[in-house]
């Protein structure tokens, strides 16, 4: 495996410990020499940047005089309860923290790939496995804390009598979910690397830069796509029937 | 189907680091600046809607002031028209008391005129029949007088 440079750095410097740690839990990477990869360091990086960025705009949070990093905070609040307010509906505001994150990590890992020398981590099956896994079990949590034990009554379908062909299908339409996230997700982000890549090797100079536009923009479509998604589950788990 | 499993089995392993950062982030964004930058918010929203509030509350005072000043100007000028037409009222029965006054005494001289007249034409009359009474024995006595064209020769 090709180890970025913060990769390498990083497993020269935690990759025993890393190794001790899968060791302990039953875990055993394929290469033991390097068991941190490109992926997770590369999220680790994003996870570390957006850490700082979260510091920086708490230092700076003002009343009356907001800072860049305030209002762009606040913008992108802004932008996201709106959002969350026309899907969900009226008792949006709790799941507003939720889905900045989810957007703002994907969108920092979306990116970071095109710094030279960094990759983005959403190119790989797992990160945006692990991101729908998340928005998956967040929004059926907050499904059962909004209904209690109705919830249930979603896979059951609209009459009792169709409820023995609603809810395996149901099932299936839930756990698709997971699926069609994480594919829509990081097919994007993989053809766009190959296409930047692809036109790199033909032409070095000028077109691939065009790829590197197309794909920023594919960056910030799919991670409002994902946002969209999660805030249409959240809405239909957290509905009340009247 | 095991490959497929243990494919599928990796790919759920390998996905609990993104688990374990995404969590991790939202509590760290959760505490640091979702919980702090809605204080910050709410407290700017309550001294803009505070603000507005109170600019409400001082328009609908001042509307409310004007509007009990011209209730107040509307009662002075029924009063001041009230009074007004009292006086003229008062005004018109005093000219027609004075016409009436003045008519009487125009009344009154006329007929104190009017009985000197008569008085006078009365004594005028009485001066005339004495004189008339003179005037034709006069006459009498120069037309019987001898020498004259009806008296003897």
């Amino acid at each position: 495996m090709e180890q970025l440079a913060f990769t390498e750095f990083l497993n020269h410097h935690f990759g025993e410990l890393a190794l001790r740690l899968l060791t302990l839990v039953g875990v055993h990477p394929k290469h033991p020499t390097t068991p941190i990869s490109n992926s997770v360091a590369m999220e680790l990086l994003v996870f570390l940047l957006l850490t700082l960025f979260f510091i920086a705009v708490r230092l700076r949070l003002s009343v009356d005089r907001p800072g860049a990093l305030q209002h762009v905070m606040e913008g992108i609040e802004g932008f996201v309860a709106d959002l969350g307010k026309e899907i969900i509906g009226h008792n949006y505001q709790p799941y507003v923290g939720y889905l900045v994150t989810l957007g703002v990590f994907i969108l920092s890992c979306n990116l970071i790939g095109l710094i030279p020398g960094l990759e983005s981590p959403t190119a790989v099956p797992i990160v945006p496995l692990g991101c729908a896994l998340v928005t998956w079990f967040y929004y059926h949590i907050q499904g059962l804390r909004a209904n209690g034990l109705g919830y249930f009554k979603h896979f059951a379908g609209p009459v009792w009598w169709l409820a023995p062909l609603m809810v395996p299908i149901e099932i299936f339409s839930h756990l698709a979910r997971v699926l069609s996230l994480t594919i829509r997700l990081f097919a994007n982000m993989f053809a766009g690397e190959m296409v930047t890549m692809v036109f790199f090797s033909l032409i070095p100079l000028g077109v691939p830069i065009i790829f590197q536009g197309l794909h920023i923009g594919v960056a910030f479509i799919q991670t409002y796509i994902f946002v969209l998604l999660a805030c249409v589950y959240l809405g239909e788990a957290t509905a009340h029937d009247h | 189907m095991q490959e497929t499993l243990r494919q599928l089995g990796e790919l759920l392993l390998g996905s609990i680091p993104t688990v374990i950062f995404m969590v991790l982030l939202y509590a760290i964004y959760t505490v640091l600046v979702h919980k702090p930058l809605g204080k910050v918010l709410a407290e700017r929203r309550s001294k803009t809607e505070g603000a507005v509030e109170k600019a409400r509350a001082d328009i609908a005072a001042a509307e409310a002031r004007t509007a009990e000043y011209e209730q107040r100007l509307r009662e002075a000028r029924v009063a001041v028209f009230k009074s007004l037409e009292t006086r003229q009222k008062q005004a018109a029965q005093l000219r027609a008391d004075a016409v009436a006054e003045a008519r009487r005494q125009a009344d009154a001289e006329i007929e104190q005129a009017r009985a000197g007249i008569e008085k006078d034409k009365q004594a005028a009359q009485a001066a005339l029949q004495g004189e008339s009474a003179q005037l034709a024995a006069e006459i009498i006595r120069t037309v019987l007088r001898p020498g004259t064209v009806g008296g003897a020769r």
